[in-house]
């Protein structure tokens, strides 16, 4: 992905399919201009993007948003915490507290946000597969 | 996520007004690029109103 510029922002609104500047298609037409290589896809279109599971694009956006307004310490902080999500298969290096709790362990698992996202996650297991 | 519309407009008007950059060069700046330049530009403006004002005491 490169750094955006405003051109990659007001192109977009003047595609006909967008209503407005509050249409959630903006955000997909954007990443699409600036995201340069995904996979090893050899052509990024829209449709691709709109293709994308629901964590995925947010972490486009979150990294979209972290690499052209953020600071060095919130690109650590989002690059450490996706890291540490139990992604892909991928096993989850983080020190987990449930041992130390079994009988929670299986009630508090829809509970759990953090615990939430990467089990949501695991679902998406076929994308590097694609991606390859 | 994006960067508010009617800023961004704000900002190359800015540009253009002071620097007389074609529109295509100031929409190709990145985002962080353009908000130093506009920066330099308040900073810049803002010695020479100093100048005046010391001037004219």
């Amino acid at each position: 992905m490169r750094l955006a510029t405003a051109r990659d922002e007001l192109e977009p609104l003047r595609d006909p399919l967008v209503t407005g500047p509050d249409d959630p298609r903006l955000t997909i037409l954007v990443l699409t201009r600036v995201i340069e290589k995904l996979g090893d896809l050899e052509l990024i279109t829209s449709h691709e993007i709109e293709g994308l599971f629901a964590v995925d694009l947010a972490f486009l956006q979150d990294f979209y948003g972290v690499i052209n307004f953020g600071d060095q310490e919130e690109f650590d902080a989002l690059v450490s915490a996706q890291r540490s999500t139990r992604l892909l298969g991928v096993e989850d290096e983080r020190p987990t507290s449930a041992p130390s709790d079994p009988a929670t362990a299986d009630e508090g698992e829809a509970e759990e946000g953090d615990d939430a996202r990467p089990s949501l996650r695991r679902a998406v297991e076929e994308l590097p597969r694609r991606a390859q | 996520m994006r960067y508010p519309t009617d800023a961004l407009w704000q900002e190359i008007a800015y540009l253009a007004y002071h620097l007389h950059w074609p529109l295509d060069d100031l929409l190709d700046l990145e985002h962080m690029d353009r908000v130093r330049m506009v920066r330099s530009v308040v900073s810049l403006n803002d010695r020479a109103w100093q100048s005046v004002r010391d001037y004219a005491q």
